[in-house]
Protein backbone atom coordinates (compact mmCIF):
# COMPACT_ATOMS: atom_id res chain seq x y z
CA UNK A 1 0.00 0.00 0.00
CA UNK A 2 1.39 3.70 -0.94
CA UNK A 3 0.94 5.68 1.91
CA UNK A 4 0.87 9.50 1.53
CA UNK A 5 3.16 11.54 2.88
CA UNK A 6 2.17 14.84 2.38
CA UNK A 7 -1.45 16.28 0.94
CA UNK A 8 -1.23 19.80 0.08
CA UNK A 9 -5.06 21.57 -0.96
CA UNK A 10 -5.51 24.61 -1.91
CA UNK A 11 -2.66 26.86 -0.56
CA UNK A 12 -2.36 30.24 -1.47
CA UNK A 13 0.28 32.99 -0.20
CA UNK A 14 0.26 36.69 -1.40
CA UNK A 15 2.90 39.07 -0.85
CA UNK A 16 0.47 42.70 -1.44
CA UNK A 17 -0.26 41.99 -4.83
CA UNK A 18 2.15 38.78 -5.69
CA UNK A 19 0.34 35.57 -5.46
CA UNK A 20 3.69 33.73 -4.08
CA UNK A 21 1.78 30.80 -4.24
CA UNK A 22 -1.37 30.49 -6.06
CA UNK A 23 -4.19 27.66 -5.10
CA UNK A 24 -1.65 24.86 -4.90
CA UNK A 25 -2.67 21.41 -4.52
CA UNK A 26 -0.28 18.52 -4.32
CA UNK A 27 0.55 14.77 -3.32
CA UNK A 28 3.54 12.97 -2.07
CA UNK A 29 3.43 9.43 -1.40
CA UNK A 30 5.85 7.29 0.52
CA UNK A 31 9.42 6.28 -0.90
CA UNK A 32 9.37 9.03 -3.84
CA UNK A 33 11.64 11.53 -4.62
CA UNK A 34 9.60 14.15 -6.09
CA UNK A 35 10.55 17.64 -6.90
CA UNK A 36 8.90 21.00 -6.98
CA UNK A 37 10.22 22.49 -10.52
CA UNK A 38 9.58 25.56 -10.86
CA UNK A 39 11.72 28.98 -12.04
CA UNK A 40 12.93 31.81 -9.69
CA UNK A 41 9.99 33.54 -7.82
CA UNK A 42 7.91 30.56 -9.17
CA UNK A 43 7.07 30.02 -5.60
CA UNK A 44 9.18 27.07 -4.41
CA UNK A 45 10.57 28.36 -1.17
CA UNK A 46 7.28 29.93 -0.15
CA UNK A 47 5.70 26.44 -0.38
CA UNK A 48 8.28 24.68 1.59
CA UNK A 49 8.23 27.47 4.32
CA UNK A 50 4.71 27.20 4.78
CA UNK A 51 4.86 23.39 5.65
CA UNK A 52 7.53 23.70 7.73
CA UNK A 53 5.40 26.81 9.87
CA UNK A 54 8.53 29.52 9.43
CA UNK A 55 5.62 30.75 6.93
CA UNK A 56 1.72 31.13 7.80
CA UNK A 57 -0.33 30.36 4.47
CA UNK A 58 -3.39 32.76 3.82
CA UNK A 59 -5.57 29.80 3.10
CA UNK A 60 -5.63 26.34 1.86
CA UNK A 61 -4.06 23.29 4.33
CA UNK A 62 -1.94 20.89 4.42
CA UNK A 63 -1.52 17.30 5.89
CA UNK A 64 1.54 15.18 6.78
CA UNK A 65 0.80 11.87 6.95
CA UNK A 66 -3.12 12.62 6.89
CA UNK A 67 -2.50 14.76 9.67
CA UNK A 68 -2.82 18.25 10.27
CA UNK A 69 0.64 19.80 11.21
CA UNK A 70 2.12 20.17 14.13
CA UNK A 71 5.69 20.42 15.73
CA UNK A 72 6.07 16.83 16.29
CA UNK A 73 5.30 16.12 12.92
CA UNK A 74 8.11 18.56 12.09
CA UNK A 75 10.57 16.61 14.48
CA UNK A 76 10.21 13.93 12.10
CA UNK A 77 10.77 15.68 8.65
CA UNK A 78 14.28 17.65 8.24
CA UNK A 79 13.92 20.55 6.05
CA UNK A 80 16.74 23.19 4.61
CA UNK A 81 14.72 26.11 3.47
CA UNK A 82 16.65 28.33 0.78
CA UNK A 83 19.94 28.07 2.51
CA UNK A 84 21.76 25.93 5.54
CA UNK A 85 21.13 27.95 8.74
CA UNK A 86 23.49 27.50 11.65
CA UNK A 87 24.97 29.36 14.58
CA UNK A 88 27.76 30.58 12.66
CA UNK A 89 29.98 31.21 16.01
CA UNK A 90 28.97 27.24 17.12
CA UNK A 91 31.18 23.68 15.95
CA UNK A 92 29.27 21.46 13.55
CA UNK A 93 28.74 18.82 16.37
CA UNK A 94 27.39 21.63 18.92
CA UNK A 95 24.92 23.09 16.13
CA UNK A 96 23.81 19.46 15.94
CA UNK A 97 23.63 18.82 19.63
CA UNK A 98 21.14 21.92 19.55
CA UNK A 99 19.09 20.28 16.25
CA UNK A 100 19.17 16.68 18.64
CA UNK A 101 18.01 18.31 21.58
CA UNK A 102 14.57 19.67 20.03
CA UNK A 103 14.12 16.50 17.90
CA UNK A 104 14.80 14.47 21.15
CA UNK A 105 17.26 12.49 19.85
CA UNK A 106 19.79 10.61 20.89
CA UNK A 107 23.54 12.36 20.43
CA UNK A 108 25.24 9.08 19.32
CA UNK A 109 23.02 9.96 16.20
CA UNK A 110 25.25 13.03 15.84
CA UNK A 111 28.25 10.66 14.39
CA UNK A 112 26.03 8.58 11.90
CA UNK A 113 25.04 11.18 9.97
CA UNK A 114 28.21 13.10 10.10
CA UNK A 115 29.97 10.55 8.89
CA UNK A 116 27.02 10.15 6.23
CA UNK A 117 27.55 13.27 4.69
CA UNK A 118 31.41 13.31 4.70
CA UNK A 119 32.08 15.82 7.40
CA UNK A 120 33.28 13.63 10.96
CA UNK A 121 37.07 14.78 10.65
CA UNK A 122 35.61 19.10 10.82
CA UNK A 123 33.25 18.17 13.63
CA UNK A 124 35.16 20.92 15.58
CA UNK A 125 35.35 23.25 13.13
CA UNK A 126 32.73 26.75 13.60
CA UNK A 127 30.32 26.65 11.17
CA UNK A 128 31.59 29.75 9.66
CA UNK A 129 34.75 28.55 8.30
CA UNK A 130 32.83 25.92 5.77
CA UNK A 131 32.73 26.23 2.57
CA UNK A 132 29.68 26.18 0.97
CA UNK A 133 29.60 22.89 0.20
CA UNK A 134 30.30 21.52 3.91
CA UNK A 135 27.65 23.87 5.09
CA UNK A 136 25.33 22.39 2.48
CA UNK A 137 26.06 18.95 3.51
CA UNK A 138 25.90 20.06 7.23
CA UNK A 139 22.54 20.81 6.76
CA UNK A 140 21.33 17.76 5.34
CA UNK A 141 23.27 15.81 8.35
CA UNK A 142 21.05 18.14 10.59
CA UNK A 143 17.88 17.83 8.56
CA UNK A 144 18.89 13.52 8.83
CA UNK A 145 18.86 13.97 12.64
CA UNK A 146 15.88 12.38 14.87
CA UNK A 147 15.50 9.12 11.88
CA UNK A 148 13.81 11.62 9.54
CA UNK A 149 11.31 9.88 7.31
CA UNK A 150 11.14 13.12 4.93
CA UNK A 151 13.85 15.14 3.66
CA UNK A 152 12.95 18.93 2.39
CA UNK A 153 15.72 20.29 0.81
CA UNK A 154 15.24 23.75 -1.00
CA UNK A 155 17.96 24.13 -4.07
CA UNK A 156 20.68 21.34 -2.53
CA UNK A 157 22.76 22.37 -5.05
CA UNK A 158 22.81 26.10 -5.70
CA UNK A 159 25.77 27.68 -5.77
CA UNK A 160 28.28 24.29 -5.61
CA UNK A 161 30.66 23.51 -8.48
CA UNK A 162 30.01 20.75 -10.46
CA UNK A 163 31.70 18.46 -8.06
CA UNK A 164 30.32 20.12 -5.54
CA UNK A 165 26.81 19.03 -7.30
CA UNK A 166 28.06 15.72 -7.97
CA UNK A 167 28.81 15.06 -4.00
CA UNK A 168 25.39 16.10 -3.23
CA UNK A 169 23.30 14.31 -5.83
CA UNK A 170 25.67 10.99 -4.54
CA UNK A 171 24.34 11.63 -0.90
CA UNK A 172 21.10 12.52 -1.69
CA UNK A 173 20.11 9.23 -3.87
CA UNK A 174 21.74 7.33 -0.96
CA UNK A 175 19.21 8.52 1.33
CA UNK A 176 16.55 7.88 -1.06
CA UNK A 177 18.15 4.24 -1.21
CA UNK A 178 16.90 4.06 2.58
CA UNK A 179 13.70 4.73 1.66
CA UNK A 180 13.11 8.18 2.91
CA UNK A 181 10.85 10.44 1.04
CA UNK A 182 12.70 13.17 -0.28
CA UNK A 183 11.06 16.76 -1.74
CA UNK A 184 13.52 18.87 -3.66
CA UNK A 185 12.47 22.00 -4.86
CA UNK A 186 14.70 22.90 -8.08
CA UNK A 187 14.53 25.54 -10.72
CA UNK A 188 17.36 23.00 -13.38
CA UNK A 189 15.31 20.83 -15.28
CA UNK A 190 18.11 18.50 -15.58
CA UNK A 191 18.50 18.03 -11.77
CA UNK A 192 15.00 17.35 -11.65
CA UNK A 193 15.07 13.99 -14.62
CA UNK A 194 18.32 13.05 -12.86
CA UNK A 195 17.20 11.96 -9.25
CA UNK A 196 13.50 12.57 -8.96
CA UNK A 197 10.90 9.93 -9.79
CA UNK A 198 7.69 12.67 -9.15
CA UNK A 199 7.84 16.06 -10.33
CA UNK A 200 5.06 18.95 -10.16
CA UNK A 201 6.14 21.75 -12.17
CA UNK A 202 5.33 25.28 -10.88
CA UNK A 203 5.04 29.34 -12.45
CA UNK A 204 3.75 32.10 -10.87
CA UNK A 205 2.64 30.15 -7.75
CA UNK A 206 0.64 27.72 -9.96
CA UNK A 207 1.05 24.27 -10.34
CA UNK A 208 1.03 23.78 -14.33
CA UNK A 209 1.67 20.16 -14.41
CA UNK A 210 2.83 17.12 -12.23
CA UNK A 211 2.93 13.68 -12.60
CA UNK A 212 5.81 10.84 -12.72
CA UNK A 213 9.03 12.68 -13.97
CA UNK A 214 9.10 10.02 -17.07
CA UNK A 215 6.29 11.47 -18.39
CA UNK A 216 5.74 14.86 -17.61
CA UNK A 217 9.42 15.52 -18.31
CA UNK A 218 9.86 13.26 -21.25
CA UNK A 219 10.96 14.77 -24.92
CA UNK A 220 7.40 13.95 -26.10
CA UNK A 221 5.22 16.08 -28.77
CA UNK A 222 2.33 17.43 -29.37
CA UNK A 223 0.54 18.51 -31.86
CA UNK A 224 -2.52 21.23 -32.46
CA UNK A 225 -5.09 20.35 -34.38
CA UNK A 226 -8.64 22.12 -35.47
CA UNK A 227 -11.49 20.39 -37.58
CA UNK A 228 -14.80 21.61 -38.19
CA UNK A 229 -16.58 18.13 -36.15
CA UNK A 230 -14.40 18.06 -33.32
CA UNK A 231 -16.00 14.68 -31.93
CA UNK A 232 -15.22 12.97 -35.16
CA UNK A 233 -11.87 14.68 -34.93
CA UNK A 234 -10.99 13.23 -31.31
CA UNK A 235 -12.18 9.90 -31.98
CA UNK A 236 -10.17 9.53 -34.98
CA UNK A 237 -6.92 10.71 -33.84
CA UNK A 238 -7.38 8.28 -30.47
CA UNK A 239 -6.91 5.41 -32.96
CA UNK A 240 -3.07 6.63 -33.84
CA UNK A 241 -0.31 4.89 -33.05
CA UNK A 242 1.74 6.08 -30.04
CA UNK A 243 -1.33 8.84 -29.03
CA UNK A 244 -1.04 8.87 -25.59
CA UNK A 245 -2.92 11.55 -24.80
CA UNK A 246 -5.90 13.93 -26.28
CA UNK A 247 -6.49 17.22 -25.08
CA UNK A 248 -9.44 19.66 -26.02
CA UNK A 249 -8.55 23.38 -25.41
CA UNK A 250 -10.29 25.74 -26.69
CA UNK A 251 -11.55 24.94 -30.06
CA UNK A 252 -8.20 22.80 -30.93
CA UNK A 253 -7.31 19.34 -29.87
CA UNK A 254 -3.81 18.36 -28.54
CA UNK A 255 -2.17 15.35 -29.31
CA UNK A 256 0.17 14.22 -27.25
CA UNK A 257 2.57 11.31 -28.49
CA UNK A 258 5.03 9.11 -26.79
CA UNK A 259 7.35 9.02 -29.66
CA UNK A 260 8.21 11.09 -33.31
CA UNK A 261 5.89 11.36 -35.70
CA UNK A 262 5.39 13.06 -38.83
CA UNK A 263 2.54 15.82 -38.83
CA UNK A 264 1.86 14.49 -43.09
CA UNK A 265 1.66 11.05 -42.30
CA UNK A 266 -0.63 11.98 -39.00
CA UNK A 267 -2.82 14.26 -41.38
CA UNK A 268 -3.29 11.92 -44.09
CA UNK A 269 -4.35 9.13 -41.26
CA UNK A 270 -7.22 12.35 -39.82
CA UNK A 271 -7.95 12.07 -43.59
CA UNK A 272 -8.32 8.70 -43.81
CA UNK A 273 -10.58 8.04 -40.68
CA UNK A 274 -12.90 10.84 -42.84
CA UNK A 275 -12.02 14.13 -40.71
CA UNK A 276 -10.69 16.87 -42.59
CA UNK A 277 -8.37 19.15 -41.06
CA UNK A 278 -9.01 22.82 -41.06
CA UNK A 279 -5.62 23.59 -38.73
CA UNK A 280 -2.55 21.60 -38.00
CA UNK A 281 0.80 22.57 -35.94
CA UNK A 282 3.30 21.00 -34.44
CA UNK A 283 5.00 21.75 -31.56
CA UNK A 284 6.89 20.48 -28.28
CA UNK A 285 5.03 20.31 -25.39
CA UNK A 286 4.03 23.73 -23.87
CA UNK A 287 5.92 23.19 -20.67
CA UNK A 288 9.22 21.71 -22.25
CA UNK A 289 9.23 24.58 -24.89
CA UNK A 290 8.67 27.04 -21.86
CA UNK A 291 11.26 25.40 -19.64
CA UNK A 292 14.16 24.97 -22.14
CA UNK A 293 13.30 28.74 -22.75
CA UNK A 294 13.54 29.72 -19.20
CA UNK A 295 15.32 26.80 -17.35
CA UNK A 296 18.42 25.13 -19.49
CA UNK A 297 19.82 28.25 -19.36
CA UNK A 298 20.51 27.98 -15.47
CA UNK B 1 10.03 23.80 29.88
CA UNK B 2 14.35 22.27 30.97
CA UNK B 3 14.89 21.85 27.65
CA UNK B 4 14.04 24.61 26.43
CA UNK B 5 16.33 26.43 28.61
CA UNK B 6 19.20 24.21 27.91
CA UNK B 7 18.74 24.82 24.53
CA UNK B 8 18.72 28.37 24.52
CA UNK B 9 21.90 28.21 27.24
CA UNK B 10 23.91 26.05 24.83
CA UNK B 11 23.28 28.64 21.96
CA UNK B 12 24.94 31.38 24.32
CA UNK B 13 27.36 29.77 26.27
CA UNK B 14 30.04 29.59 23.67
CA UNK B 15 29.40 32.99 22.08
CA UNK B 16 32.31 35.26 22.74
CA UNK B 17 29.51 38.31 22.39
CA UNK B 18 27.96 36.99 25.61
CA UNK B 19 30.49 36.26 27.91
CA UNK B 20 32.01 39.68 27.06
CA UNK B 21 28.36 41.20 28.48
CA UNK B 22 27.75 39.49 31.20
CA UNK B 23 31.56 39.64 32.50
CA UNK B 24 31.39 43.53 32.18
CA UNK B 25 28.25 43.27 33.65
CA UNK B 26 29.35 41.25 36.85
CA UNK B 27 32.35 43.43 37.01
CA UNK B 28 30.94 46.52 37.09
CA UNK B 29 28.15 45.36 39.89
CA UNK B 30 30.56 43.85 42.41
CA UNK B 31 32.96 46.72 41.82
CA UNK B 32 29.44 49.37 42.48
CA UNK B 33 28.09 47.21 45.25
CA UNK B 34 31.62 46.76 46.81
CA UNK B 35 32.76 50.49 47.08
CA UNK B 36 29.90 52.40 46.75
CA UNK B 37 29.52 52.94 50.73
CA UNK B 38 33.09 54.44 50.23
CA UNK B 39 32.25 56.42 47.57
CA UNK B 40 28.95 57.74 49.40
CA UNK B 41 30.39 58.90 52.19
CA UNK B 42 33.65 60.40 50.83
CA UNK B 43 31.18 62.57 49.23
CA UNK B 44 29.12 63.31 52.15
CA UNK B 45 31.69 64.19 53.98
CA UNK B 46 33.79 66.45 51.35
CA UNK B 47 30.60 68.34 51.07
CA UNK B 48 29.92 69.30 54.56
CA UNK B 49 32.05 68.06 57.28
CA UNK B 50 29.61 69.27 59.86
CA UNK B 51 27.69 66.81 62.03
CA UNK B 52 29.10 63.59 60.23
CA UNK B 53 27.04 60.88 60.62
CA UNK B 54 28.51 58.45 63.05
CA UNK B 55 29.50 55.90 60.19
CA UNK B 56 28.58 52.24 61.86
CA UNK B 57 24.61 53.50 62.36
CA UNK B 58 24.37 55.07 58.34
CA UNK B 59 26.47 52.31 57.26
CA UNK B 60 24.75 51.41 53.54
CA UNK B 61 25.83 47.65 54.15
CA UNK B 62 23.54 47.46 57.51
CA UNK B 63 20.92 44.65 57.30
CA UNK B 64 18.14 45.19 56.60
CA UNK B 65 18.81 48.60 54.64
CA UNK B 66 21.57 46.65 52.34
CA UNK B 67 18.85 45.12 50.17
CA UNK B 68 17.53 48.31 50.00
CA UNK B 69 20.58 50.13 49.18
CA UNK B 70 22.13 47.58 46.99
CA UNK B 71 19.43 47.14 44.67
CA UNK B 72 19.02 50.78 44.60
CA UNK B 73 22.52 51.22 43.21
CA UNK B 74 22.94 48.38 40.51
CA UNK B 75 19.95 49.20 39.13
CA UNK B 76 20.77 50.93 36.08
CA UNK B 77 23.44 48.30 34.49
CA UNK B 78 20.66 46.15 33.44
CA UNK B 79 20.99 47.99 30.42
CA UNK B 80 24.22 45.39 30.05
CA UNK B 81 21.43 42.55 30.31
CA UNK B 82 19.39 44.43 28.08
CA UNK B 83 21.49 44.47 24.78
CA UNK B 84 22.04 41.00 25.70
CA UNK B 85 18.82 40.12 25.46
CA UNK B 86 18.60 42.28 22.47
CA UNK B 87 21.65 40.34 20.51
CA UNK B 88 20.07 37.23 21.68
CA UNK B 89 16.95 37.65 19.95
CA UNK B 90 18.29 39.66 17.12
CA UNK B 91 20.76 37.29 16.31
CA UNK B 92 18.58 34.38 16.05
CA UNK B 93 16.78 36.73 12.95
CA UNK B 94 20.21 38.01 11.26
CA UNK B 95 21.16 34.25 11.26
CA UNK B 96 18.01 33.06 10.00
CA UNK B 97 18.39 30.42 13.33
CA UNK B 98 14.40 30.61 14.08
CA UNK B 99 14.01 28.92 10.84
CA UNK B 100 16.26 26.34 11.96
CA UNK B 101 14.55 26.26 15.56
CA UNK B 102 10.86 25.55 13.66
CA UNK B 103 11.77 23.72 11.27
CA UNK B 104 13.61 21.60 13.67
CA UNK B 105 10.27 20.74 15.80
CA UNK B 106 9.64 23.73 18.36
CA UNK B 107 6.84 25.42 18.21
CA UNK B 108 6.57 29.20 17.47
CA UNK B 109 5.99 29.42 21.37
CA UNK B 110 8.63 26.88 22.42
CA UNK B 111 11.17 29.14 20.42
CA UNK B 112 9.65 32.49 22.37
CA UNK B 113 9.35 30.40 26.11
CA UNK B 114 13.19 29.78 25.53
CA UNK B 115 13.89 33.19 25.19
CA UNK B 116 11.27 34.21 28.42
CA UNK B 117 13.08 31.46 30.28
CA UNK B 118 16.39 32.69 29.53
CA UNK B 119 15.58 36.48 30.23
CA UNK B 120 14.53 34.46 33.77
CA UNK B 121 17.49 32.64 34.30
CA UNK B 122 19.74 36.45 33.48
CA UNK B 123 17.44 37.93 36.17
CA UNK B 124 17.82 35.69 38.57
CA UNK B 125 21.33 35.92 38.17
CA UNK B 126 21.28 39.71 38.77
CA UNK B 127 19.48 38.88 41.85
CA UNK B 128 22.10 36.40 42.71
CA UNK B 129 24.94 38.40 42.60
CA UNK B 130 23.23 41.33 44.79
CA UNK B 131 22.22 38.60 47.37
CA UNK B 132 25.48 36.93 47.55
CA UNK B 133 27.17 40.81 48.28
CA UNK B 134 24.45 41.73 50.47
CA UNK B 135 25.21 38.40 52.56
CA UNK B 136 28.45 39.19 52.62
CA UNK B 137 28.60 43.26 53.17
CA UNK B 138 25.87 42.91 55.75
CA UNK B 139 27.72 40.07 57.71
CA UNK B 140 30.88 42.17 57.58
CA UNK B 141 28.96 45.93 58.78
CA UNK B 142 25.98 44.49 60.73
CA UNK B 143 26.74 44.80 64.49
CA UNK B 144 24.40 42.64 65.76
CA UNK B 145 23.37 40.11 63.14
CA UNK B 146 19.58 37.87 63.68
CA UNK B 147 17.75 36.15 61.15
CA UNK B 148 15.03 38.65 61.44
CA UNK B 149 17.38 41.24 60.26
CA UNK B 150 18.45 39.55 57.89
CA UNK B 151 15.44 38.97 56.31
CA UNK B 152 13.09 42.09 56.79
CA UNK B 153 13.19 44.29 53.71
CA UNK B 154 13.85 41.21 51.44
CA UNK B 155 11.16 42.10 49.18
CA UNK B 156 13.39 44.72 47.68
CA UNK B 157 15.29 41.19 46.26
CA UNK B 158 11.53 40.63 44.64
CA UNK B 159 11.26 44.04 43.48
CA UNK B 160 14.84 43.67 41.78
CA UNK B 161 14.02 40.50 40.49
CA UNK B 162 10.87 42.17 38.42
CA UNK B 163 12.36 45.38 37.68
CA UNK B 164 15.36 43.44 35.78
CA UNK B 165 12.66 41.08 34.74
CA UNK B 166 10.37 43.71 33.00
CA UNK B 167 13.18 45.67 31.92
CA UNK B 168 14.47 42.55 30.22
CA UNK B 169 11.28 42.19 28.82
CA UNK B 170 10.82 45.50 27.19
CA UNK B 171 13.86 45.02 25.27
CA UNK B 172 13.06 41.26 24.30
CA UNK B 173 10.00 43.11 22.43
CA UNK B 174 12.57 45.86 20.83
CA UNK B 175 14.29 43.11 19.62
CA UNK B 176 11.65 41.05 18.10
CA UNK B 177 9.81 43.44 16.60
CA UNK B 178 13.33 45.75 14.88
CA UNK B 179 14.93 42.33 14.53
CA UNK B 180 18.13 44.37 14.23
CA UNK B 181 20.73 44.60 16.87
CA UNK B 182 21.88 48.25 16.50
CA UNK B 183 18.51 49.76 15.30
CA UNK B 184 16.93 48.06 18.62
CA UNK B 185 19.47 49.21 21.17
CA UNK B 186 19.16 52.14 19.70
CA UNK B 187 15.35 52.34 19.99
CA UNK B 188 15.50 50.92 23.47
CA UNK B 189 18.58 54.01 24.98
CA UNK B 190 16.42 56.82 22.92
CA UNK B 191 13.22 55.44 24.65
CA UNK B 192 14.58 55.12 28.04
CA UNK B 193 16.87 57.86 28.31
CA UNK B 194 15.09 60.91 26.57
CA UNK B 195 11.97 59.57 25.39
CA UNK B 196 10.14 58.47 28.38
CA UNK B 197 12.36 60.81 31.35
CA UNK B 198 10.84 63.77 29.03
CA UNK B 199 7.33 62.50 28.97
CA UNK B 200 7.44 61.58 32.85
CA UNK B 201 8.79 65.05 33.31
CA UNK B 202 5.51 67.00 31.72
CA UNK B 203 2.92 64.15 32.83
CA UNK B 204 1.02 64.88 36.14
CA UNK B 205 2.40 62.29 38.72
CA UNK B 206 -0.69 59.89 38.58
CA UNK B 207 -0.25 59.59 35.14
CA UNK B 208 3.92 59.50 35.63
CA UNK B 209 4.20 56.24 37.74
CA UNK B 210 1.96 54.37 34.70
CA UNK B 211 4.90 55.15 32.14
CA UNK B 212 6.70 51.16 32.00
CA UNK B 213 9.86 52.33 32.90
CA UNK B 214 9.06 55.04 35.31
CA UNK B 215 6.65 51.84 36.58
CA UNK B 216 9.98 49.60 37.08
CA UNK B 217 12.06 52.27 38.38
CA UNK B 218 9.74 53.21 40.87
CA UNK B 219 9.43 49.69 42.40
CA UNK B 220 13.00 50.30 43.90
CA UNK B 221 12.74 53.55 45.16
CA UNK B 222 15.64 56.63 46.92
CA UNK B 223 17.01 54.79 49.64
CA UNK B 224 18.24 57.75 53.00
CA UNK B 225 21.61 57.34 53.36
CA UNK B 226 24.26 59.78 54.79
CA UNK B 227 24.60 61.62 51.80
CA UNK B 228 20.89 62.43 51.81
CA UNK B 229 20.65 65.19 54.08
CA UNK B 230 22.37 67.21 51.41
CA UNK B 231 18.61 67.02 49.64
CA UNK B 232 16.15 68.28 51.52
CA UNK B 233 12.26 67.44 51.26
CA UNK B 234 12.35 63.99 49.72
CA UNK B 235 9.59 61.67 51.04
CA UNK B 236 11.75 58.43 51.48
CA UNK B 237 9.93 55.15 50.84
CA UNK B 238 11.36 52.68 52.71
CA UNK B 239 9.18 49.64 51.13
CA UNK B 240 7.89 48.42 48.06
CA UNK B 241 4.45 49.64 47.18
CA UNK B 242 2.85 47.14 45.56
CA UNK B 243 1.02 49.19 43.45
CA UNK B 244 4.46 49.86 41.88
CA UNK B 245 5.02 45.65 41.51
CA UNK B 246 1.23 45.72 40.14
CA UNK B 247 1.74 48.07 37.26
CA UNK B 248 5.37 46.73 36.07
CA UNK B 249 4.03 42.84 36.52
CA UNK B 250 1.09 44.41 34.29
CA UNK B 251 4.16 45.80 31.96
CA UNK B 252 5.91 42.59 31.74
CA UNK B 253 3.05 40.33 31.30
CA UNK B 254 1.85 42.51 28.27
CA UNK B 255 5.30 42.66 26.63
CA UNK B 256 5.53 39.26 26.86
CA UNK B 257 2.23 38.89 25.51
CA UNK B 258 3.10 41.02 22.59
CA UNK B 259 6.20 39.01 21.94
CA UNK B 260 3.76 35.81 21.42
CA UNK B 261 1.77 37.44 19.21
CA UNK B 262 4.23 38.36 17.04
CA UNK B 263 6.04 35.03 17.03
CA UNK B 264 2.70 33.87 15.88
CA UNK B 265 1.48 36.60 13.20
CA UNK B 266 5.37 36.91 11.69
CA UNK B 267 6.46 34.88 8.77
CA UNK B 268 10.19 34.21 8.90
N1 LIG C 1 9.06 38.06 2.32
C1 LIG C 1 8.59 38.37 1.10
N2 LIG C 1 8.05 39.58 0.87
C2 LIG C 1 7.57 39.89 -0.34
N3 LIG C 1 7.59 39.06 -1.39
C3 LIG C 1 8.11 37.84 -1.24
C4 LIG C 1 8.64 37.44 0.01
N4 LIG C 1 9.10 36.17 -0.11
C5 LIG C 1 8.87 35.82 -1.39
N5 LIG C 1 8.28 36.81 -2.07
C6 LIG C 1 7.84 36.77 -3.47
O1 LIG C 1 7.11 35.59 -3.66
C7 LIG C 1 7.43 35.00 -4.92
C8 LIG C 1 7.87 33.58 -4.71
O2 LIG C 1 9.12 33.56 -4.07
P1 LIG C 1 9.87 32.23 -3.65
O3 LIG C 1 11.05 32.62 -2.86
O4 LIG C 1 8.91 31.30 -3.05
O5 LIG C 1 10.32 31.68 -5.07
P2 LIG C 1 11.28 30.47 -5.40
O6 LIG C 1 10.53 29.60 -6.33
O7 LIG C 1 11.81 29.87 -4.18
O8 LIG C 1 12.42 31.20 -6.20
P3 LIG C 1 14.01 30.90 -6.27
O9 LIG C 1 14.20 29.86 -7.31
O10 LIG C 1 14.55 32.21 -6.69
O11 LIG C 1 14.45 30.48 -4.92
C9 LIG C 1 8.47 35.90 -5.56
O12 LIG C 1 7.81 36.75 -6.45
C10 LIG C 1 9.02 36.70 -4.41
O13 LIG C 1 9.39 37.98 -4.84
MG1 LIG D 1 13.77 29.63 -3.39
Amino acid sequence: MEQTVLEIQNLCKNYGSIKAVNNLSLKVEAGTVYGILGPNGSGKTTTLGILMDIINPDSGNFLWFGQPSTKFQRKKIGAIIEEPVFYPYLSAIRNLKIIADIKNCNYSEIERVLKLVGLYPRRFSKFRTFSLGMKQRLAIAGALLGDAEVLILDEPTNGLDPKGIAEIRQIIMEIAGKGITIIIASHILDEVQKICTDVAVLNNGRKIDSGKVSEVLSETLLIEVAAPEMKKLKAAAGKYKSVRNTKQEADKLIVEFSEQVQADDFNRFLFSEGVTVSHLSMQKKSLEKYFLEVLKGS
Amino acid sequence: MITLLKIELKKILPNKTFWVLIGLYILLTGFILFSIQGIVNSFASNVSDDEFPDMLSFSLYRFPVVWHNLTYVVGFLKIFLAVVIIVLVTNEYSFKTIRLNISSGLSRTDFVLGKVLLTAFLSLLAVLLVFISGLILGMLNTAVITFDGIFDKFSFLLAYFLEIFTYLSFAMLIGFLLKRSGLSIGLLLLYGYIVEPIAVFYLPDHLERIMPLESVSRLIGLPKTSIMKLIDKIDFINYVRWEDAVISSGYALLFLFLVFLIAKKRDF
